[in-house]
């Protein structure tokens, strides 16, 4: 689906963080690479039963919290895993793992090409823009510091903060509340690597233009609720440059 | 790189090659290559060389090695079965062909890895090299093979990886013995890095262990012997010469390539993309010095490549002018291919050289290619060589002074640093070795050690200006332990000095040189506090004698060690974080480091990454009317921390850093950490200010 149809101006833009901004699979296997290196050291576990054991604390985990930010922490995940090793719970033990991930993931994770150009950009046309994300804040604006991205934005919205997690409206409409703004259809973007939560809710609740942004070399989408597919930034940059190119936008008076 | 093979760009590049590969047929090929590996396909042997001359073969067919013939027999073994059991007589050549589109995407993956650029950066200068694409399918030379070798050796070296590097360079002599002429460049680079020489061995083993298996073992085979060493490439060594008058001549290519490799041992501390450059610049000296086969163009493509990736549009083009031409000559001038679905020939050279009319266009030509040549090697030299970073740096160390009050942590921290940068590049010159009397000497009973008159100062300054030379030092050390003097000898490491002592920023001489100064104080109650812990835990003195001790050396310490704070960039100032209880603070570790930036604002990321990264408290504040800005520190961090947080800043100091540096825990790391930034800072200005 090309973006090259798409003729009208955002007034806000929101974007997911995980997998839209980095590619997140690839950082999410250093970091397990690197606790299960640790999960030996350290209690002797090996990978397949470590793997295994994970697999299922991250079940137990999800399935008692629900759609709610703390059901993504490591560090529950890991206290879990501990205990089904049957090694009661490790205060010390869980958070050197979760810490291990972090930084492992961290090390391994790289913006997606022109992501900070793009930022730029918007920021020049002056369009406010939002990181509406799911996950717990301390993480992720930990995150937002490494990447250098914690000036770039207008709002950051956690699932934290908003008691749900997209696809939920509540933290879409969050976002927009923070940035302050009133929108009709079409005046919102929302960019994100899912689908079913967070572009198709943002076109539900916002009446958004929408942009999956796949690393897949082939994705298969439901046309309605995306508008255009996108590999790498630089093309959104050269969308906002020719949006926003030529004439001043319509209302204001030029030269009166 | 997945990414990659979408682009319009790839997707081009590789039409292009698949339809030369359907349908071109080289001569190269379809005279020699092809023949002889049907030979071997049809017979094989030992000896295949041998074999095909039995056959009565073109002596010039395949003069190259086994690890040649290997590269092209999975290709030429599934070609020559399709022909026989399809009858398609192109089939051959499309194995063959394949066989050098696979080396090719080798090529490009390892030269993006190389890089360490974005792939698509390399599409238009390397996949879109029209040099490449003539040379391997349309004239059908199989120079791709050492190339890819040499290429992926170089990689594994980087990696750290040398006795696999050696391997894969023995392979690419093996394959073509002309990649002989990167191993000195190898060997002088390894060396001449304190850092990198551990490799030198290993890499050196696999080279040797690889080349005397492959070819030693093929000398013995007479049909090697005829092709291979007979081939009559070696004698263009020969070619270029200067009458001397009489019956004198000298040779140039020996000439010029020594003198390239002499430039390469004088630059001393080479980075990777200056050693890139220099090997380069080997290959382009026989390229031009010689008449040199067309394939041999190709040796030279990566390190074009290379240089145009890092230099501006005017050398981009620079080197897409030389492929040109290069193409225009050959395509004029040397033997293509013919088409056989179109009824096309051009496998015969269009036009001869050896024609009287021709002759004036061939020369033309040809000297039209050596002045871009030459042109491009005087942009590898001034890009690659003069604005290197490196070629500067290694003309003078980065300096470091640390001076304090003793018992404040020079040593420590000097070393701590050093292990940042890999203790077998740094010199360290410790102020104790310069005390004028040993402990037990009688003088001490009217002088303190902080008096700078107890202190052999100029003999100081003499030594760390002799150690910025590289000069070899022989000093007199201190011994802690027993307070006498001894003698000791060693060699300077040029790359980094530190230079810590109650005097170092004391002595105009030495402060001028430091490129950072450090002043290391410590608050008063932890000072007094450890040093009680020490003399009456340790040494069992009483309690009011040590703080009587104390109170004497204070002023003194006031007189001459403090006064230094005015000369250093930065002041570190560890004490705990509750003063009220030093005893528990320091037994949990609950430190607080005060660090005054004398020269403003510090670089933004240092505390940016404290408070995101590490997790710690900082506080920041301008010292009224000072242009000083203090930074309190509290909290712990893990040396893992510091080092994930020192990322960034220690990838473009990559070059300078020890291969693991040693970061260490809570306030010492943290020190470590600003001194490299600060480092950074000081090495960024003093290349800034060259220009």
């Amino acid at each position: 689906m090309s973006i090259r149809a798409i003729a009208s101006r955002p007034k806000v833009v929101l974007l997911d963080f995980d997998n839209t901004l980095y590619e997140y699979e690839p950082a999410h296997e250093a970091a397990m690479s690197a606790v299960r290196v640790k999960g030996h050291q350290l209690v002797g576990v090996g990978s397949r039963e470590f793997d295994r054991l994970f697999e299922r604390a991250r079940g137990e985990v999800k399935g008692r919290l629900g759609a709610v930010a703390s059901a993504h922490s490591r560090l529950l995940y890991f206290q879990r895993l501990i205990e089904l090793l049957g090694l009661k719970t490790q205060p010390l033990l869980t958070l050197d793992l979760e810490q291990t991930y972090w930084r492992s993931f961290l090390g391994k994770a790289a913006l997606v090409s022109g992501v900070s150009e793009f930022l730029d950009e918007l920021q020049l046309q002056g369009v406010p823009k939002a990181l509406v994300t799911d996950l717990t804040a301390q993480i992720q604006f930990r995150k937002l510091v490494y990447f250098k991205l914690d000036e770039c934005f207008d709002a950051v919205v956690t699932s934290e903060e908003a008691g749900t997690e997209k696809p939920d409206p509540a933290p879409f409409l969050l976002a927009l509340q923070k940035l302050g703004v009133g929108c009709q259809p079409n005046e919102v973007w929302m960019i994100g690597d899912s689908v079913e939560k967070d572009l198709e809710p943002a076109k539900r609740h916002l009446g958004a233009t929408t942009f999956l942004v796949s690393h897949a070399s082939s994705v298969r989408v439901a046309p309605h609720a995306v508008d255009g597919v996108i590999r790498g930034f630089e093309e959104m940059t050269q969308l906002v440059r020719r949006l926003f190119s030529g004439q001043e936008p319509q209302g204001k008076v030029v030269g009166a | 790189m997945k990414a990659v093979f979408r682009e319009p760009f790839f997707l081009f590049g590789l039409v292009v090659r698949l339809m030369l590969i359907g349908f071109a047929v080289p001569w190269t090929q379809q005279s020699w290559f092809v023949p002889f590996m049907a030979s071997f396909v049809a017979h094989p042997t030992i000896d295949p060389w041998g074999e095909f001359l039995r056959q009565g073969g073109d002596r010039l067919a395949f003069p190259y090695g086994p690890i040649m013939l290997l590269a092209y027999l999975p290709g030429s073994l599934v070609g020559e079965m399709a022909r026989g059991a399809l009858g398609l007589a192109q089939a051959p050549f499309i194995g063959f062909g394949l066989c050098s589109l696979g080396l090719e995407l080798m090529l490009f993956w390892a030269m993006i890895r190389l890089s360490k650029m974005d792939a698509k950066r390399l599409l238009v200068p390397l996949w879109l090299s029209p040099m490449a694409v003539y040379i391997c399918y349309w004239h059908g030379q199989t120079d791709i093979v050492p190339i890819v070798l040499l290429v992926v050796s170089l990689l594994a070296l980087r990696n750290h990886r040398a006795a696999i590097g050696g391997v894969l360079l023995g392979l690419g002599i093996a394959a073509k013995l002309s990649m002989f002429l990167s191993v000195p460049f190898i060997a002088v680079y390894l060396w001449r890095n304190a850092r990198q020489r551990i490799l030198f061995v290993p890499f050196g083993r696999g080279l040797i262990a690889t080349v005397a298996l492959s070819t030693v073992l093929c000398i013995m085979l007479p049909g090697f012997r005829e092709m291979v060493l007979g081939s009559r490439e070696f004698h263009k060594v020969y070619s270029a010469a200067v009458e001397l008058g009489g019956q004198a001549r000298v040779f140039v290519l020996p000439l010029a390539y020594s003198l390239v490799l002499y430039a390469a041992w004088r630059v001393e501390r080479t980075s990777f993309d200056l050693f890139l450059a220099f090997i380069g610049l080997g290959f382009f000296t026989v390229l031009l010095l010689t008449p040199a086969s067309t394939g041999w163009y190709l040796w030279v493509l990566p390190f074009v490549v290379f240089t145009q990736l890092r230099c501006g549009v005017a050398t981009a083009s620079l080197g897409a002018a030389f492929g040109g031409v290069f193409v225009l000559t050959n395509a004029l001038f040397a033997s293509g291919a013919s088409i056989p679905v179109m009824g096309i020939n051009l496998q015969s050279a269009e036009l001869s050289a050896a024609d009287p009319h021709c002759m004036l266009l061939h020369s033309a030509l040809l000297s039209i290619q050596c002045v871009l040549g030459a042109l491009f090697c005087l942009q590898m030299i001034t890009h690659g060589v003069a604005r290197s970073d490196y070629f500067r740096l290694s003309r003078k160390p980065i300096v470091v002074g640390i001076a304090g009050d003793s018992g404040a942590g020079k040593d420590t921290l000097a070393s701590a640093i050093a292990q940042l940068f890999g203790e077998e590049c740094v010199t360290s010159i410790s102020g104790d070795d310069y005390h004028r009397w040993d402990r037990h000497a009688p003088m001490w009973r009217v002088l303190t050690h902080l008096d700078p008159r107890a202190n052999e100062l100029a003999r100081f300054a003499r030594d760390v200006g002799e150690a910025l030379d590289g000069k070899r030092l022989v000093t007199r050390r201190y011994d802690h332990a027993t307070g006498r003097f001894f003698r000791e000898q060693r060699n300077s490491k040029n790359d980094v000095v530190i230079v810590s002592g109650l005097h170092a920023l004391f002595v105009p001489a030495v402060a001028k040189r430091l490129d950072l100064s450090i002043f290391l104080d410590m608050a008063e109650e932890l000072r007094t506090h450890l040093k009680v812990k020490r003399d009456v835990g340790e040494r069992g003195r009483d309690v009011q004698g040590v703080l009587a001790n104390i109170a004497k050396r204070q002023p003194d310490a006031d007189k001459f060690i403090r006064p230094q704070v005015a000369k250093a960039d930065i002041v570190f100032s560890l004490g705990v974080s509750d003063s009220r209880d030093v005893e528990s603070c320091v037994r949990d570790s609950r430190y607080r480091l005060d660090v005054l930036f004398r020269n403003g604002v510090p670089s933004d990321s240092i505390v940016r990454t404290l408070i995101g990264l590490c997790g710690m408290q900082v506080d920041t504040d301008l010292v009224e009317g000072s242009g000083t800005v203090k930074v309190t520190i509290e909290g712990d961090v893990s040396p893992e921390d510091i080092s994930m947080a020192a990322r960034p800043v220690a990838q473009g100091m990559e070059e300078l850093l020890a291969r693991e540096p040693q970061w260490q825990p809570g306030m010492l790391g943290v020190m470590q950490f600003i001194s490299l930034l600060q480092i950074n800072d000081s090495l960024q200005t003093r290349i800034t200010h060259v220009y």
